[in-house]
């Protein structure tokens, strides 16, 4: 144990300071106001005044940049999507995802579609689900309540601080490459690097 | 449907006017199509929808009419799959571009002098028209 | 005085090309229109639409007739029963089931409470997008969550009902509840209405944004295929409750609001004047509604006869169409939404050029759109 304490080598000093950063980075989940479809309705009315997103330090925020969390509220058709890996890449890091309704979280009733994601977490990591359709405000709180916990208990220090994505472990019954786009409705999409 | 309009559709000579299901529903081919609209359009009709249906070997384009605010009949154009074009309404019914824009996306009926004949709903680089029947879906498992 | 003559100085003027969406903080959706600005004048407006089509005239071919009432929920998701009711209809007329009497007034009444809650949603969405930071919206949400209470205790869930079905309803109402709306909407509701005219009515600052933004004749927009209430603020009262009555819309008196100025500043008049209408039309008929059955049965697997039927009703923003076409089967050979939106909104790059950026957007704010039934 050094007098100089460093986030590889965590003492006294930093693991209070990152018990205080925890504690208020999970008090103050600022969401992007990126709303789809219908759960957006709920999402607002959950910032209404007779749920009050706001006494639990969430606040909207209009640009990705100023915000850590991207609560999707509704299916991600393959048009938006592009946009919304934009909205994504454009957040900060650390950010979190919340995949509110059965559609953000599977396709929901359109997942068979030809033109919706089956899931939000085909293209970026989701923390939370929030199952619904759409999910009352309460279940929405919930599920903030749940990322809180989650990122009250995130530590970066003294960790592997390098994000790595694992897709979601299908159950066997799904068809196989179902998180690829049928081959046969899209041509091989050039590159688009913008981050 | 009221005697005027009748008289218009019978001055057609290949449009058949059907009236034995729910609502009126004139028939007309691809030649007449345009002309018959707008000789509707002349007598004071307004336009409700334009869509499509796809028959598989042919898609039968509807154009659903207004006669008056409590009126309605449509007309009816068949098309043959392998030459799916047909004239755009949009110079009768200025309204009609965005419902022709939708046609085309999702059934690939192509309107012969239409202002901005690009797809409207789907991405621009989607292969397909999703509608027609030939179109399947990978249904989901449940 | 120095006026500056740039005429020299600059070799050229280029018009800006600016996104307003898919991603915005209005309560739009993903309404994506690109603008060309000349300075803050827009010069050329095209809506880019299809960023949620969900392909639901697809799915509704791939489920049973049934089946595809629940994705009518989810067309205008805000005004979910409209559609249902709709749907309903043209089932119904295609079918020729009768609907019992009991089943017409509540539903008249359901779609009346909607529309409260849909011109409340139009209402949020119009005051942020002129900038007030959510004080109206925060005040008209009160309304919004009294009459979700309401639909809660009828259907059990406060957004995607499920509560029409074909024949009538799905279940009875209690008349404790009717009391309950009755008071409220003869009571408190209209309180509230005073508070909201004058937050957006009564308010200086938006009438002086207003006013004036946004006159197009009738002819013009009857031309541009525009319905509903923006096409009433012009003066024509072509109403589909009045013009080819349905449910128990005719045997209840109420009008049609319109207004001869037609510019934004009379939308926000009619469609204030449409909730107090709409809260008289729900009063009556919860006077007068008769005692009966409220749906009658049908097969369980609905195969109608070959055919095909078109059916108009008064959405909150304009004439929503429903064209099925059935094969015999029990599913639809073709589940068509003629959407008010979607030809409304097709008419914005002939409706914005002219105008100031922020005139546009009040226009649009007018137009109240819900983009899940533009794109389906």
């Amino acid at each position: 144990m050094g007098v100089v304490d460093t986030a590889e080598t965590p003492g006294f000093i930093t693991t209070t300071l990152d018990k205080l950063l925890r504690w208020g980075r999970s008090r103050s989940m600022w969401p992007c106001q990126a709303g789809l479809a219908c759960c957006s309705l709920e999402m607002m009315t959950a910032g209404s005044a007779r749920y009050d997103f706001d006494r639990f330090g969430i606040m909207f925020r209009s640009s990705p940049r100023q915000s850590d969390v991207l609560i999707v509220p509704g299916p991600i058709t393959r048009k938006m999507e592009p946009v919304y890996t934009r909205v994504y890449n454009q957040m900060a890091e650390p950010r979190w995802v919340i995949a509110m309704g059965s559609c953000a979280i599977s396709g929901g009733a359109f997942a068979d579609s030809y033109n919706v994601l089956r899931g939000a977490d085909t293209i970026f990591p989701v923390d939370v689900y929030v199952p619904g359709c759409p999910p009352r405000p309460e279940a929405l709180f919930y599920g903030c309540l749940r990322l809180q916990e989650k990122i009250a208990s995130t530590s970066f220090i003294g960790s592997d601080r390098e994000a790595i994505y694992v897709p979601p472990d299908l159950p066997p019954e799904w068809p196989e490459a179902i998180t690829d786009p049928p081959k046969t409705c899209l041509e091989p999409e050039g590159e688009d690097d913008d981050s | 449907m009221t005697p005027e309009l009748a008289a218009i559709v019978g001055s057609f000579p290949d449009a058949e006017l059907d009236s034995s299901g729910l609502d009126p529903l004139v028939r007309v081919p691809r030649d007449s199509y345009r002309a018959l609209v707008a000789a509707l359009a002349g007598a004071g009709c307004r336009l409700s929808d334009v869509t499509a249906v796809d028959h598989m070997a042919s898609i039968e384009v509807v154009v659903q009419l207004l006669a008056s605010a409590s009126e309605q009949f449509s007309v009816h154009c068949m098309v043959h799959e392998d030459d799916p074009r047909i004239d755009t309404l949009v110079p009768v019914f200025p309204s009609a571009e965005y419902a022709e824009r939708e046609v085309f996306d999702l059934f690939g009926v192509d309107f012969l002098g239409h202002p901005d004949p690009s797809r409207v709903l789907l991405p621009d680089h989607f292969l397909g028209h999703p509608l027609r029947k030939e179109f399947g879906l990978e249904v989901a498992p449940w | 005085m120095v006026t500056f003559n740039r005429a020299d100085a600059c070799a050229g003027t280029e018009t800006v090309l600016l996104n307003i969406g898919p991603q915005h903080p209005s309560t739009h959706g993903v309404t994506h229109i690109l603008v060309e600005l000349s300075g803050e004048t827009v010069v050329a407006a095209k809506p880019i639409l299809g960023y949620l089509h969900r392909g639901i005239e697809k799915l509704a071919e791939y489920r049973t007739w049934q089946q595809d009432l629940v994705y009518t929920d989810r067309l205008d998701y805000v005004s979910q029963i409209g559609n249902e009711w709709a749907y309903c209809r043209a089932v119904e007329r295609l079918t020729a089931i009768e609907v019992p009497e009991r089943a017409e007034w509540i539903r008249t009444l359901f779609c009346e409470l909607n529309r409260i809650t849909s011109h409340i949603m139009w209402y949020a969405g119009v005051t942020m997008d002129i900038g007030t930071m959510g004080t109206p919206f925060i005040y008209a949400f009160k309304a919004r969550e009294r009459i979700y209470d309401f639909f809660e205790a009828v259907t059990g869930a406060r957004m995607m009902y499920n509560y029409f079905r074909f024949g009538g309803v799905r279940c009875d109402v209690a008349p404790g509840l009717l009391e309950d709306i009755h008071d409220y909407l003869g009571g408190e509701f209209l309180e509230l209405m005073d508070d909201l005219d004058a937050l957006l009515l009564g308010n200086e600052i938006v009438q002086s944004r207003m006013k004036g933004i946004g006159a197009f004749t009738t002819a013009q927009l009857v031309e541009w295929g525009i319905t509903g209430p923006f096409l009433r603020a012009s003066g024509l009262a072509q109403d589909l409750r009045k013009d080819a009555p349905y449910g128990a819309y005719d045997k209840v008196e109420f009008a049609v609001p319109t207004s001869t100025v037609s510019d934004s500043f009379a939308r926000c008049e009619v469609r204030m004047a449409e909730m107090r209408e709409a809260a008289s039309i729900c009063r009556q008929v919860i006077e007068r509604m008769p005692e009966g059955d409220i749906s009658v049965k049908v097969p369980r697997l609905l195969k109608p006869e070959a055919g095909e039927v078109y059916v108009r009703t008064e959405s909150p923003r304009g004439e929503l169409g429903i064209y099925l076409v059935s094969d015999g089967g029990p599913k639809p050979y073709r589940f068509r939404v003629r959407s008010p939106i979607f030809y409304n909104i097709s008419a914005l790059p002939k409706m914005l050029p002219g105008w100031k950026l922020q005139d546009a957007l009040v226009i649009f704010g007018g137009i109240d759109t819900s983009m899940g039934e533009i794109d389906r």
